[in-house]
């Protein structure tokens, strides 16, 4: 018997099954299962510094998402660099998948850990807040003050903060200079190869 | 839960170690296959040894039914999959170039790296023309490119398309992989008789 003939029934017989094979329909919607919302509240959620993050977007070493969940007139004022808008509830219907680096951030940090649940109850597990938001992002990259920063990091922070179009101060009296995001081409996240 | 370097069960490093040994293994098959060998490859376009066509096809099919049992029963997450977009003209064009320097050249991309690895001198002119046609895509790309993405669709499956469930497609090509696999050794014996 030649191997064709020996490997037909089982190519057959896998074909038929996977031609009756229940088509997959849309997924059930989910009961609110207690534990289950109270374990992921209770977890520490996962969150990154604004200077971690401002070397990740200067390395472009990863794919990410960096959401912007504040309003459109205060992200037009200022966004973090290759930062995309998107209200709350929007965040769950943007084009991401479950497995893609995403960063959130706001003000401070509470819509950021609305956000953060909301994606993390749908299976993201690359997700993290900015701690400290946006007020952090222009204390510790944009405008650190000197004597925040440990001797043996002042010039990569420097470097860090011009590169964000910030500088080091000499005394942290100035956060509330004004400043343009500057434009980094982003690696952003994408489906496919 | 698969697929694991997206699930994040190994890191980049591991994820290029198995790509080498995945490599080699896909090389050393083809090898033994006889698909290193450019007669027997170009034998495939006079009908005298279909070889090339039922060592791919079973490839395909295989690999096929496999990845539908796997998602089927919640092993791999296909959404996570990474696979190349379609360009429809481009890729029809690509493909009809391709097929025109496989008949010339004795090789597809993938079997002259194979004949060189075997020692074969012509698969290494094979190589060079290659990389030529390559560094020739790349520039004139600026010329063609609202061309090439004037028919791209992006992430697109056949299931997607025409709206039929994945098992039935996936079931209608192995049948109709193995009804090809009968016609080819009834062509081949009748060319070689």
């Amino acid at each position: 018997m030649t191997i064709l003939k020996r490997i037909t029934p089982v190519f057959v017989t896998l074909a038929l099954v996977a031609m009756l094979w229940p088509r997959k329909d849309a997924p059930a919607p989910k009961t609110f299962d207690e534990a289950d919302f109270d374990s992921v509240v209770s977890e520490k959620i996962n969150s990154i510094s604004a200077v971690d993050l401002a070397m990740f977007i200067k390395n472009q070493s990863n794919a990410y998402w960096l959401i912007d969940l504040r309003d459109s007139v205060s992200f037009e004022e200022y966004h973090i660099p290759t930062a995309l808008r998107s209200p709350l509830k929007s965040v769950i219907s943007l084009p991401t998948r479950i497995n893609d680096h995403i960063f959130l951030y706001c003000d401070q940090e509470q819509e950021a850990v609305q956000a953060y649940e909301l994606l993390y109850f749908r299976g993201y597990f690359n997700v993290r807040i900015v701690s400290g938001g946006l007020k952090a992002w222009r204390s510790e990259v944009l405008f650190p003050s000197k004597s925040s920063i440990p001797e043996n990091e002042l010039t990569d922070r420097e470097s860090l903060s011009k590169f964000f179009g910030g500088n080091v101060l000499v005394e942290a009296t100035s956060l509330d200079q004004t400043v343009k995001p500057v434009e980094i081409k982003s690696k952003a996240a994408k489906s496919g190869c | 839960m698969a697929p694991l370097y997206k699930y994040q069960l190994f890191g980049a490093d591991v994820s290029l170690l198995l790509a080498v040994l995945i490599g080699l293994a896909f090389g050393f098959f083809l090898e033994q296959a006889g698909l290193g060998n450019s007669r027997k490859l170009v034998a495939q376009f006079y009908l005298t040894d279909m070889t090339v066509f039922k060592v791919m096809f079973t490839a395909i099919i295989t690999a096929m039914l496999g990845l539908f049992y796997a998602s089927a029963t919640g092993w791999v997450n296909l959404d996570l999959m990474d696979f190349t977009d379609t360009y429809l003209l481009p890729q029809l064009i690509g493909g009809l170039i391709l097929g025109v320097g496989f008949i010339v050249g004795g090789y597809c991309p993938g079997t002259c790296l194979i004949g060189m690895a075997t020692g074969s001198r012509d698969a290494v002119y094979f190589l060079t023309g290659l990389f030529a046609g390559v560094l020739a895509f790349g520039e004139v790309y600026p010329w063609i490119s609202s061309w090439v993405n004037g028919t791209a669709f992006g992430r697109l499956s056949l299931p997607a398309f025409f709206g039929i469930p994945y098992g039935f497609i996936v079931g209608s090509i192995v049948l109709a992989a193995i009804a090809c696999f009968y016609l080819a050794e009834k062509i081949e014996s009748r060319m070689n008789a």
